[in-house]
């Protein structure tokens, strides 16, 4: 599967992108935020003005690739094989974005209130940053010319953090696992200080995934385990959406009790659980909305088909992993691979100083970000676009390649 | 004022972090190349008042200084060392896990990563608790 790849020079540490927003976070503890829908117009209009809105669509507004009008205009294939033609030219060498291009659409730049970070994410318009310091918040999003003030939610070390439902889960190394209400209308009821993270288990958790509204976490040294949470009642079934009544741990699965005695990373996906092992690639379909709320769980109900993929990237086991909408995203102590879902294989080699994708994002969830040494390289996977939904191994089911009536 | 500014509190190894005892970590550096990584760990501010964490660098570039335990294993080795600062002090090569009472602060780490002792890619799966191969 091809991609578009842009290049950033410079000594990044990490790199988030959100509503319109690039932040890179810098190897010195600076955060900078930039415009990223103003900064691609002009990167397409200097790289290939003819087709400057086709670049720009695919770098700044991915999702909408998947929406069943544009999805109807790529069942003529003279229409898929021109962009086909147009974005496979432009994929042949990464498209540079200097420092005099950032300038123009720098926002903002402001110290890190914790630095390194172990993890970042944003949610509702708020970024969060992790380390062994603590969990910091911010709203750098009120107005374009704002500072940003953080404020640090809690000084529990933390390894990792994840949101959705209206909470922020937390990996807390060997004190377990944690979440915190985001607003005061997620609030739990059994919660004994809303202004405490609540801990979920005492397992060990250096990673934490969502899949619907269940926690997936997991440990390199003590394995990994679903933490399964009552069904959230209220509307927006199918989505976190605010305003759902409080959900409430059930209980702990463990990925050998999920995956028949096997062991190794686990993950947790839109719908999916993912576990990677030295042997291969497990998934399961993981559908916790068929559990019947405030009962206990159904083994019927929570383990649906399993779906090995053959074979594993490679046979060690991986650093870390990811299921990304484009595919998974594996990473081995010095390369990255990416398990595309046409089935093709992409090898990225070099040890990463950080990456992250985006599989929540309305706009961006075709990309892959990787900080190296000295630059930051986003890749926009636009291969998928183009891939029946029946023929996806795995990610979201998109609309059919049909035309319109 | 700095930690070198104090007085230099006395070291002691310990010896079952030597000895092949299952349950712990086992150094691979001689007893006085490991109070060396102690002191330096201390001169260099790597600590807090009861902990310190130290590398061993060779030649500009961090080596490994020891294996983590046998017991529950596997044996992987070890590139960071902490240590428990009293009277005497000692320590020992570890994983130095998120959460637990040896995680290292991220000012020791953003210190390693600003002298470029260790790199980014590093220094974040340190911080992190992942697999950190030198």
């Amino acid at each position: 599967m091809q991609a578009l790849r842009l290049r950033i020079a410079g000594d990044y540490w990490d790199s988030l992108i959100y509503d319109g927003s690039l932040y890179l976070f810098r190897a010195d503890g600076v955060m900078e935020r930039y415009d990223w829908d103003s900064l691609i117009r002009r990167l397409a209009k200097r790289v290939s003005p003819d087709d400057a809105s086709l670049v720009g669509d695919v770098l700044v507004r991915g999702r909408r690739w998947y929406s069943p009008e544009i999805r109807s205009l790529f069942a003529s294939k003279s229409v898929r094989g021109t962009v086909t033609t147009i974005l496979e030219r432009l994929s042949r060498e990464p498209l540079e974005i200097g420092r005099k291009d950032l300038v123009k659409s720098q926002i903002l730049a402001e110290d890190m209130p914790t630095f390194p970070t172990t993890d970042l994410e944003c949610f509702k318009s708020t970024i969060y940053c992790s380390s062994s310091d603590g969990i910091f918040e911010s709203d750098p999003l009120r107005g374009r010319d704002s500072s940003v003030a953080f404020d640090r939610a809690t000084d529990l070390p933390v390894a990792g953090i994840a949101a959705s439902y209206g909470t922020l889960a937390a990996a807390a190394g060997d004190s377990g696992l944690f979440e915190m209400a985001l607003d005061e209308r997620q609030r739990y009821d059994w919660e004994p200080d809303f202004a405490d993270p609540m801990h979920v288990s005492n397992r060990p958790a250096t990673v934490c995934t969502w899949s619907q509204f269940d926690l997936v976490a997991d440990d390199s040294r003590s394995g990994g385990y679903v933490a399964a949470f009552s069904r959230p009642e209220g509307r927006g079934r199918g989505r976190g959406a605010w305003g759902e009544r409080p959900r409430s741990p059930l209980l702990e699965l463990e990925e050998d009790e999920l995956f028949h005695g096997r062991s190794g990373l686990l993950r947790g996906g839109s719908k999916s659980l993912l576990l990677a092992t030295s042997d291969g690639t497990f998934v399961r379909r993981w559908e916790p909305y068929r559990r019947k709320a405030h009962v206990d769980l159904d083994a019927d109900y929570l383990v649906q088909s399993e779906q090995w993929f053959e074979p594993s990237p490679r046979r060690d086991l991986p650093v870390d992993a990811r299921i990304a909408d484009f595919g998974i995203v594996y990473e081995y102590d010095s390369s990255l691979v990416v398990e595309a879902n046409d089935g093709v294989r992409h090898t990225l080699r070099g040890e990463p100083a950080n990456w992250r994708v985006f599989p929540r994002s309305q706009r961006y969830t075709n990309q892959l970000h990787v900080v190296r040494s000295s630059s930051l390289e986003v890749y926009a996977f636009w291969g998928d676009f183009f891939i029946e939904s029946d023929a996806r191994i795995l990610g979201l089911p998109r609309p059919k390649m049909t035309a319109a009536p | 004022l700095t930690r070198a500014a104090l007085p230099s509190p006395p070291y002691l190894p310990k010896a079952d972090h030597r000895d092949a005892t299952a349950k712990k970590s086992q150094w691979w550096v001689t007893e006085r190349r490991e109070e060396g990584i102690f002191r330096h760990a201390l001169s260099a501010l790597w600590c807090t008042d009861q902990k310190a964490w130290g590398l061993r660098i060779d030649d500009d570039f961090p080596d490994y200084l020891g294996e983590s335990a046998r017991d529950p294993g596997p044996v992987e080795p070890l590139a960071v060392a902490f240590f428990e600062v009293g009277n005497p002090s000692h320590g020992y090569p570890s994983y130095c896990r998120p959460g637990d009472k040896d995680a290292i602060p991220a000012r020791v780490l953003a210190d390693w990563l600003a002298q470029g002792l260790l790199s980014k890619a590093k220094i974040r799966k340190l911080g992190k608790g992942q697999r950190c191969k030198l």
